[in-house]
């Protein structure tokens, strides 16, 4: 079976329904929910997807009930996250060696530990991880299911 | 040999085919049950074995015995109790949280411009978090190579 990490942008579009490039995200849901993929994620990838729904709470694309709701939906999707042991470490010295924002690292971070193919919406995140082996994938490259 | 009756953790994550972290949190949220034994976690090996009967048969049987009516939510409920979490109900769970989330994301409202998609929202959370997070970690270590 294929391992991937979902970056926090793939999880998000799962809850968004007016996004760009949602139809990768949703073909990753069905690979989920088919058992064709396993996924994993860094030790903070349910937190910054709370913290992401709380600035849309604040402007107001999602209202409070829905996004209680998406958190408690995405808990019973079962992305596993990774032991946060010496993690932070690693991901900050990813990021300060590449450019890139600490949060992006530990998600390259997860793909290097696991061996996984790292599927994001952020082209520099995907282009520091492409750049140390990770195989990556971008969600607008995903193609949309046939009608 | 005879076989062990408990397993560790790590046992049990291997005979369920899933991650030790996975096992571990399912210990912890009681879907795969567990004894503590001189204070080490430990899963009993039955509860990683199918019953012996079909599930739906032994369930009535179980219910016939104790004269409870033998209905559907009887039946899930038994099934729940005594079979460990598998990966076809993770795959029950996802799917309907998948679900779920489809009609979730109908009640969001269109971005009003670039500044509000969910890239531009997770752009400020990681903006700002990982700003404050390099004010606590300590300096990365220096690459020798």
């Amino acid at each position: 079976m294929n391992e991937v990490v979902l970056d926090a942008s793939v999880v998000l579009r799962w809850a968004f329904h007016d996004e760009a490039d949602r139809d990768g995200a949703t073909r990753m849901a069905e690979a989920l929910a088919g058992g064709h993929l396993t996924a994993s994620g860094p030790p903070n990838f349910l937190l910054e997807v709370a913290a992401a729904l709380a600035v849309g709470v604040r402007s107001r694309r999602i209202d409070r009930p829905t996004a209680d709701d998406v958190l408690a939906a995405l808990s019973r999707v079962s992305i596993d996250e990774d032991d946060p042991h010496g993690f932070a470490t690693a991901a900050y010295a990813f990021a300060l060696d590449r450019g890139i924002r600490v949060p992006d690292a530990a998600y390259v971070e997860t793909a290097r530990r696991s061996g996984a193919t790292l599927v994001s919406a952020d082209r520099d995140q995907l282009r520091a991880a492409a750049s140390v082996g990770i195989t990556v994938v971008a969600i607008g490259d995903v193609p949309a299911r046939e009608p | 040999m005879e076989e062990t009756t408990y397993l560790t953790a790590a046992q049990a994550a291997t005979r369920l085919g899933i991650s030790l972290r996975t096992a571990r949190r399912r210990i912890a949220d009681g879907s795969l049950p567990s004894v503590k034994i001189g204070g080490a976690v430990r899963v009993p090996v039955s509860a990683l074995e199918p019953p012996p009967a079909r599930p739906a048969t032994a369930a009535r049987e179980a219910a016939a015995r104790y004269g409870i009516e033998t209905d559907e939510a009887y039946i899930r409920r038994w099934n729940r109790e005594h079979w460990p979490d598998s990966w076809e109900r993770l795959l029950e769970r996802r799917r309907a949280a998948f679900a779920e989330l489809e009609r979730l994301s109908k009640l969001t409202k269109p971005p009003g411009g670039p500044h509000d998609t969910v890239d531009a929202m997770l752009n400020q959370v990681r903006d700002e978090f990982g700003a404050r997070l390099l004010q606590y970690l300590p300096p990365a270590p220096k690459d020798d190579s």
